[in-house]
């Protein structure tokens, strides 16, 4: 398993910095949360992880790689996927459309192929099962033939992280997976990180429920000020006062 | 009777050209306002090539293709990745000059004195210059040109490209090269938009540079938004309404010059009204609001 | 040579005023507006109308003409695009709206009167005051010095009135003013009165020159366009200096080249600011990146 890290993140905003000689090590596999108070960095960290942002310093590894530089779209080939702060997903077509969509490798996503092959490549009828799976896994199956616009704000944070799963990434950034969901929902995303992790995958979550990242999360890493102020077990982690005072004052 | 052969030839012209436009503003999303640069590109390439080196009609429309795609990447390459609004002001730079060459590089196309001569189409032999044949010939392009585009929207390479139109950024975070399919979808738009040069300039066997103007892509991406974007039947309809609507001054009256203007004034008013009232047009599968 | 510069000088105040007004109009709404053009091309012809047809005085109809141009950028405002930002319409769909407009406007005007060249000008054409060894006419000096004029009052209002500052927030971050109770509404009402009337002294000056044609609105609207981008869009004294700068341009190129590739020079400078320099010299550049 490649190792995932970045070393002197700095990042600054007209002025504002934002992250500031930002390094972190995570583990090949697991559930690790970040977290920290409004402003520390934390989807800032994450779009410069997945390419999204360009860091004024620092270089981000996977592997021996460099992935400084390359474009969202490489990175996420690379098997590190993501969901966003805000939903994103498109609206205009259906649930399944939206899965089928986030499959990798699809010959007749190619324009040749899309011309010319005629009839269902067999790989399509594959994706197609494999898509009704992962709605299955989140609780959507029956909804699978409406348009994505039609859900309600849960069933479509559900939506993104079966997006996210049948990207078939190894590495899953989620900014906010539970935020704003029913608890219900809440309880089903926590489950299904710990499915994730039972297959050797590496789920990064930002997370604001402190009782969430207790139950769920392996690792943490706290972050204040754009840097990393501690990590480790939750448990152990939580106890520190300089984590206390970073959250309560 | 040749009259009405005559308008339903323009119909199928005119479609060819809403379709295409539509694939890359319809179904991508890209706002471009340099169709008519694309078309004028198709229909002086093989005019050129015709009147000039009697070449077939059949090496002279993929000459024009080809020419188009190629100037296409001209103004995508550097311009797609930039910002919307940056991406539409560089096409309407790109049509200003493209008419600017057509209007002003005299020895190459004699400039506003324009293009005639241009002979009809041969196939085996047989001469296509009556009014029903061209009708076949603008049909048979338009209907491959449809069927090409239903086929390539309906597949995975088109459930990109409508992803591109809602939201770039997630379809980048799935893995999709963004930038290339909007360089080929605006490639395959420009293509058909000179298939529709190519077919007008053998009907009308005279081209001059008035024919294509920035109005002229304001006009055409006006029937793609009256028709209605994305869905099968929005060209047709689109096409038909704006080309055959104002016809019907002509039979009120109005000297030629007056009936051009009140036709346009339509066209002004009919986009207004329709983008207040209905922006998905009449049968149109994706709306532009946000 | 100096004779190049200074035509080169006269044509980039007038683009520097039509750039101001289409600069103001965008810090606001943030779409391209082509009805600006129909602003133009009407208040040049009713400025046209009253003096050949009404026989009013030259500088009482400008006046007029002024007035009625912003009064129709308002009304366009308040009866289309006001609808259309309630629906929440896309900028694509106000830019559509914006050129049906454009093209109904320009089309009345050559319905009315007619496609010929006409002019404004009462009495015969002048040959041009001789300073500094460079001819310049009446009117040609008169946009120069409107320009000025036009920018230091901008100026004024924007950075020393209230009502100017107002303006000048909700350019800057639309949501916030809102939040803090600006009605945005109405500001943007104002910044098309106030754009309007800046394109309508352009467009009565600029007629005074030149001829008036049906088609004077859409190459205004170019222009003015060029000149916001290249000196950058979202400030508000950029697509002055991207005016002059186009002036310059135009005339110079144009004294080594061919007079019908005047345009496309343009047109090629603009693309290549685009490229090189999206946000032209003073501008914030418009990124389509993430949150």
């Amino acid at each position: 398993m490649k190792n995932f890290r970045c070393n002197g993140l700095t990042k600054s905003f007209g002025g504002v910095h934002v992250l500031t000689d930002m390094s972190v090590e995570f583990p090949t596999s697991g559930i690790v949360a970040l977290v920290g108070p409004n402003g520390a960095g934390k989807t800032t960290l994450l779009n410069i992880l997945t390419g999204f942002l360009r860091a004024d310093a620092g270089r981000v590894f996977l592997g021996n790689r460099d992935l400084i530089g390359l474009s969202p779209y490489r990175i996420s080939r690379l098997g590190i996927a993501r969901t966003f702060q805000d939903i994103r997903l498109i609206t205009a077509i259906s649930v399944i459309e939206n899965v089928l969509l986030s499959r990798p490798n699809q010959t007749r996503e190619h324009l040749l192929s899309a011309l010319f092959y005629f009839g269902v490549p067999a790989e399509e009828v594959q994706n197609h099962e494999t898509a009704l799976k992962f709605l299955r896994a989140v609780g959507l199956e029956e909804h699978s033939g409406i348009l994505a616009g039609e859900l309600s704000y849960g069933q479509q944070k559900l939506l993104t992280l079966a997006c996210c799963m049948a990207t078939e990434a190894h590495i899953l950034l989620l900014d906010e997976p539970m935020a704003g969901v029913h608890p219900k929902a809440a309880l089903q995303i926590q489950n299904l990180l710990r499915g994730l992790r039972n297959e050797g995958k590496l789920v990064i979550f930002i997370e604001h429920d402190l009782a969430v990242v207790r139950q769920v999360a392996e690792y943490l890493f706290v972050m204040d000020a754009g840097r990393i102020i501690a990590g480790g077990r939750p448990t152990e982690v939580l106890e520190r006062p300089e984590v206390t005072e970073v959250y309560f004052g | 009777m040749d009259y009405i052969v005559h308008i339903l030839i323009l119909v199928a012209i005119y479609s060819l050209l809403v379709v295409s436009l539509d694939l890359a503003l319809g179904h991508t999303g890209l706002v471009s306002v340099a169709h008519a640069a694309f078309y004028g590109l198709g229909a002086y390439t093989s005019s050129l090539l015709a009147v000039r080196f009697g070449v077939t009609f059949g090496v002279g429309i993929l000459a024009g293709m080809l020419v188009a795609a190629l100037a296409s990447f001209l103004l995508s390459m550097p311009s797609l990745r930039l910002h919307e609004d940056y991406f539409m002001i560089a096409s309407f730079g790109f049509q200003m000059i493209v008419f600017n060459i057509f209007n002003n590089w005299t020895e190459l196309t004699h400039g506003p004195l324009g293009i005639p001569g241009i002979p009809p189409p041969r196939i085996l032999g047989w001469k296509i210059d009556s009014p029903l044949e061209f009708l076949l010939f603008a049909c048979f392009f338009a209907s491959l040109a449809y069927f090409l585009i239903i086929r390539l929207t309906k597949s995975p390479f088109g459930r990109v490209l409508h992803a591109i139109r809602e939201d770039e950024i997630f379809a980048q975070a799935l893995g999709k090269n963004t930038l290339r399919f909007k360089m080929i979808a605006f490639a395959i738009s420009a293509a058909l938009a000179a298939l529709a040069g190519s077919v007008y300039a053998y009907y009308v066997s005279f081209i001059d540079p008035t024919s294509f103007t920035i109005m002229e892509s304001i006009l055409i991406m006006s029937m793609v938004i009256i028709g209605g974007a994305g869905g099968p039947w929005g060209p047709l309809i689109g096409a038909a309404m704006l080309v055959m609507l104002p016809e019907e001054l002509r039979f009120m009256g109005f000297s030629s010059s007056i009936a051009a203007n009140l036709r346009q004034i339509l066209y002004g008013s009919l986009l207004v009204i329709m983008v207040i009232f209905r922006p998905r047009g009449m049968a149109g599968r994706f709306g532009f609001g946000r | 040579m100096s004779q190049v510069l200074a035509n080169g000088f006269v044509a980039g105040s007038g683009y520097a005023l039509v750039g101001l007004g289409i600069g103001l109009i965008w810090s606001l709404t943030r779409f391209l507006n082509f009805s600006y053009g129909a602003v133009y091309i009407t208040s040049a012809y009713v400025a046209y109308a009253l003096v050949k047809w009404a026989h009013l005085p030259i500088i009482l109809s400008m006046c007029i003409a002024v007035l009625v141009g912003a009064c129709l950028g308002g009304l366009m405002e308040f009866a289309v695009f006001r609808t259309l930002r309630r629906a929440g319409s896309s900028q694509f769909i106000m830019f559509v709206a914006s050129f049906g407009l454009l093209i109904c406007f320009q089309n009345l005007v050559s319905v009315v009167f007619g496609d010929r060249p006409r002019i404004l000008r009462t009495g015969n054409v002048q040959e041009g005051i001789l300073m500094l060894s460079v001819r310049m006419t009446k009117p040609q000096i008169l946009i120069f010095l409107s320009s000025v004029v036009v920018a230091f009052g901008m100026w004024i209002f924007l950075f020393k009135t209230k009502a100017g500052k107002i303006i000048r927030a909700t350019a800057s971050d639309p949501f916030l003013a809102r939040v803090h109770g600006i009605n945005t509404d109405r500001e943007i009402l104002y910044v098309f009165f106030i754009g309007s009337a800046v394109a309508s002294i352009a467009s009565v000056l600029i007629g005074l020159d030149t001829d008036l044609t049906p088609a004077m609105g859409l190459n205004a609207l170019m222009m003015g366009t060029a000149a916001v981008v290249i000196g950058g869009m979202g400030s508000i004294y950029g697509p002055m200096l991207g005016g002059f700068f186009i002036g310059f341009v135009q005339h110079i190129g144009v004294w080594k080249l061919p007079t019908q590739w005047r345009d496309a020079i343009v047109f090629a400078v603009v693309i290549l600011f685009l490229v090189f320099r999206p946000q032209g010299f003073f501008g914030k550049p418009l990124k389509s990146t993430d949150i």
